[in-house]
């Protein structure tokens, strides 16, 4: 038997009733050669995320979140969207779409050596809200393109990728 | 660089391939046949059944239950004598024992919180309680219950043209729509102690019996809606007196619960082109503070609907106009709380008003008298006549854009639903893209003639790249039933509307599209339409084989990436002396010359044979170039076997450039060229799909052009989904990612170092 570690407080307990039907979030992120670092870009539902942190995206003046709401945002983000194993996700910039999309622009920080040790991805932004949740991501390095897709349960939340052998598409 | 085309003929060897793509729609469709034609329309023995109501309904506003009372005749126009009757209990779907709760896949992971573990030990019983089945004489009737299903057993079989009538009484618990969800289900507003109540699939419905599945009694799970026989539909309503209630159908007794002068304003509201309050938002507030203890009862009439819902508080603010659809009068309404404004006042009435006008266009006359949408936090759904729509503003009355476009889709989207499923009557059980998909797509349609380049999420090709790029182990074809989808919202809405979308710009064009889409609807409104109705009408009305189409983009899940694989550039050989050594020449000289060569020019002042001229012999001293004698009577006499057109064509000047595509996504579609040429002028090349009909991987084509092109575009309206345009180019091109081309737009600082910037400023 194992003991379960709760936390006291979670995100939120919003259950699902948003009106849309997405549950898609995809993010795109390209090897920089130069800042040694993968800079790309994430997409999802705006208001899904307000809904998880009570933070405010979408009714931003000027399209630029608080302070507060980016550390928020972040540390979310740093919990559910993974680049290699100590590295961290830095703010960039964001743009709160009409069509309700949400653009976070990131960027990691530099890696000392982008060995041959696989690099490890997971991505499970939403899916402890949403069940439906799928999260997909476009990973670029130099020639080697990988796709990879992120479904709660189905083992593929974390994924290990070899950045230049052609397990994924060319 | 160009070559010289010499040869008049060349033979290329090709493969012969097996045909996939281009195969015709065969197993994969039903068998045509005397319920449903070869050519996609209701056959001459189609038939359908019907099921007419006559409910009493009470909503208790103390307990939150809706107790209910109803009379059904059902009408067996099949050939069939029908041993047993199915109906649907979908409120089942909230019973303690649903199975339902069952079916999500768990993790010990997704209990890390408190919160997590409250919401798996939740307990509501939402499920009906069936308190009696009868007979129109009063005896009992046998009946089983399987979770959604209810079975009733005849006496006697019911005979084709026959009809029956029987009557259910039930009663259930109105789910909290805030906290467990729900299509339907009520908002408490605490602070005030009030109630809105949205009731959908409160009472129990018949099966569809038809050709296709026999009796449609799959369960309901959750996810696949509704399949739902036409019917004429008596309902009253009961509800505490001061409730205002909306509801599928027209209001039969307006005397009886609404005053004087909220009749007056209803019927100013019919004749008026802009909203007219029937209840103003004053009076709304009223209500909402004196809470009457009475009663009233509310009843309508729906005649040939598949539903019956409706919405009933104290809440309500009414509001009302007329739409003129080809002649017919119809009152698009709104219900909304004060929460919904200042949006609500605004925007919805014209927004019904404005679906129902623009589906009216390209589907069939808006058949009904009313078309209704209820404010109601977050969700979208919908019902004949009536639906549910989110997008509410802040508390403080400010909302975001977002909010407001979300709020605008919503409504288009829910109220176009009346036409997709509510009378072209798909099974949404089987297939949702049927109902969602069709409805997205004429969504599209109507967002764009609402507000020119409105921000519509679904329906451009290119906005489905993201979803249908990559590893294909966690997507669905769009012919997967229901409750099987993987990524429900891409699949069964973004998809199909984008197929749609593509064939009416690309591959059909807007006329053949919109008619046969047109003859779609007209064909099965109020009837039951399958897919292959669908695949096969559009094709049928067009003229335009699309099983390649249907088979890629409904039955694969295949993408779209075709690359520009290669360049040739030709041009003719004149054979004119002085034209071709020109040019020769000219291509000599612009050969990159060898290094050492370049240095010996300087460093080796005189050569031997530049010292000494009795080096250089007769190869040495030989212009290739020059034109001699010779040459010009050579060229004279070729010129003498050649007609004046011939001549006049090799003249001409014509570049000719074999451009060789590969189809890597597997998806074949039309390709769609721009070549842009020296002078800055562009010309536009479109290619139907068909040019991949026995080439399935790699197809060239020779474009001739009277200039030189300097670049070549692959999709540059991006009409195709084309998922990798980096491939998309000639010469090569980089395109910039979504995060390069923020940065530029930034600059080097970020939006929020400017702010604070221009915050200095002042």
């Amino acid at each position: 038997m194992n003991r379960l570690l709760l936390l006291v407080f979670s995100l939120s307990l919003n259950l699902v009733v948003s009106a849309h039907e997405f549950y898609f979030a995809y993010a795109e992120f390209e090897w920089n050669d130069f800042s040694e670092t993968f800079q790309g870009t994430v997409i999802f539902t705006g208001h899904d995320l307000e809904s998880v942190l009570d933070i405010n995206l979408t009714s931003t003046e000027n399209n630029l979140i608080s302070d507060e709401d980016q550390e928020v945002l972040m540390q979310y983000m740093n919990e559910h969207l993974t680049l290699g194993e100590d590295n961290q996700l830095n703010f960039v910039g964001s743009e709160s779409k009409l069509t309700g999309e949400f653009y976070l622009y990131l960027e990691t920080s530099p890696f000392k050596q982008l060995s041959e040790t696989p690099l490890l991805i997971s991505f499970t932004l939403l899916m402890d809200q949403f069940p439906d949740q799928q999260n997909k991501l476009t990973l670029t390095y130099h020639e080697y393109k990988h796709y990879l897709v992120f479904i709660k349960g189905t083992g593929s939340e974390t994924q290990k990728v070899i950045l230049d052998k052609e397990n994924n598409e060319k | 660089m160009k070559n010289k085309l010499i040869y008049i003929l060349a033979l290329t060897p090709f493969a012969i391939q097996a045909q996939h793509k281009f195969a015709q729609l065969g197993e994969e469709l039903p068998t045509p046949n005397v319920y449903r034609n070869a050519a996609g329309a209701p056959g001459h023995s189609y038939y359908q059944q019907k099921a007419d109501y006559k409910m009493n309904i009470e909503l208790d506003d103390d307990k939150q239950i809706i107790t209910g009372e109803e009379t059904i005749t059902y009408t067996n126009n099949s050939p069939d004598k029908l041993d047993y009757l199915w109906l649907q209990l979908d409120q089942n779907v909230r019973a303690a024992n649903s199975d339902s709760k069952l079916i999500n896949v768990e993790h010990m992971e997704d209990f890390r919180s408190l919160g997590d573990i409250r919401k798996k030990l939740f307990e509501f019983d939402g499920g009906f309680k069936i308190e009696s089945v009868t007979a129109s004489n009063g005896k009992g009737i046998s009946y089983a219950i399987n979770k959604t299903m209810l079975r009733i057993d005849l006496d006697q079989p019911l005979a084709s043209k026959q009809s029956i009538s029987f009557k259910i009484k039930w009663w259930y618990n109105i789910n909290d729509r805030m906290q467990i969800g729900g299509r339907s289900g009520y908002e408490f507003f605490e602070e005030e102690g009030n109630y809105i109540y949205t009731i959908a699939q409160f009472f129990p419905r018949m099966c569809v019996y038809n050709d296709v599945e026999g009796w449609q009694n799959k369960q309901f799970l959750g996810r696949g809606e509704f399949t739902l026989p036409f019917g004429d539909y008596e309902v009253s309503i009961t509800v505490p007196s001061d409730h205002v209630v909306g509801a599928t159908g027209e209001l039969q007794n307006a005397s009886a619960v609404l005053s004087s002068e909220q009749r007056t304003r209803l019927k100013n509201a019919a004749n008026s082109d802009k909203p007219v309050f029937i209840i103003t938002q004053q009076e709304a507030e009223e209500s909402e503070k004196n809470k009457e203890k009475g009663r009233k009862t509310w009843t309508y009439k729906a005649t040939n609907v598949r539903d019956f819902a409706f919405a009933s508080s104290r809440k309500f603010i009414w509001d009302a106009q007329g739409v003129n659809i080809n002649g017919k009068n119809i009152l698009a309404m709104s219900y909304y709380p004060k929460e919904g404004n200042p949006l609500w006042e605004r925007y919805s009435t014209k927004l019904v008003a404005h679906t129902i006008k623009t589906y009216s266009k390209y589907t069939i006359d808006y058949p009904y008298p009313v078309a209704i949408s209820v404010h109601s936090k977050w969700i979208g759904m919908e019902y004949p006549m009536i639906c549910f729509n989110g997008g509410r503003p802040e508390a403080d009355g400010t909302y975001s854009e977002n909010t407001k476009y979300g709020m605008w889709g919503v409504i288009i989207h829910e109220v176009g639903h009346n036409f997709f499923p509510m009378i072209i009557n798909s099974d949404e059980r089987q297939w949702t893209w049927m109902d969602e998909g069709l409805n997205t797509f004429v969504q599209y349609l109507t967002e764009q003639e609402w507000e020119r380049n409105y921000p519509s999420r679904r329906g451009p090709a290119h906005m489905i790249a993201d979803y249908m790029r990559g590893d294909k182990s966690h997507i669905s074809p769009i012919m997967t039933n229901s409750e099987s989808i993987w990524q429900f919202g891409n699949n069964a809405y973004g998809k199909p509307a984008t197929a749609l979308n593509i064939l009416r710009e690309t591959v059909m064009g807007r006329e053949l599209f919109d008619y046969s889409f047109k003859t779609y609807c007209e064909r099965w409104a109020f009837k039951h339409p399958t897919p292959a109705d669908f695949f096969r009408t559009m094709e049928d009305a067009s003229a335009v084989d699309l099983d390649w189409f249907w088979r890629a983009w409904f039955f694969t899940t295949d993408h779209v990436d075709i690359n520009i694989e290669k360049v040739k550039w030709f041009e003719l050989n004149t054979m004119d002396p002085k034209v071709e050594f020109a040019q020769q020449k000219e291509t000599e000289l612009e050969q990159p010359r060898p290094i050492s060569e370049l240095r010996n020019e300087k460093q080796i002042k005189q050569t031997v044979n530049e010292r000494d001229t009795d080096i250089d012999d007769f190869y040495a001293k030989l212009d290739r170039y020059k034109i001699d004698q010779l040459h010009e009577e050579e060229y004279e006499s070729f010129k003498t076997k050649l007609s004046k057109e011939d001549l006049e064509l090799l003249n001409s000047g014509k570049q000719f450039y074999e451009v060789s595509f590969r189809n890597i996504g597997g998806i074949p579609m039309p390709i769609i060229l721009e070549f842009t040429f020296e002078d800055g002028s562009a010309e536009f090349v479109t290619i139907p799909a068909e040019i991949w009909r026995r080439d399935e991987e790699v197809v060239s084509r020779v474009f001739t052009f009277d200039k030189i092109v300097r670049s070549i575009v692959l999709d540059p309206h991006l009409e195709t989904a084309d998922t990798d345009m980096e491939n998309n180019y000639w010469p090569e091109r980089q395109i910039p990612s979504r995060f390069e081309l923020f940065k530029e737009k930034q600059g080097h600082e970020n939006p929020m170092q400017r702010q604070k910037r221009l915050e200095n400023m002042n």
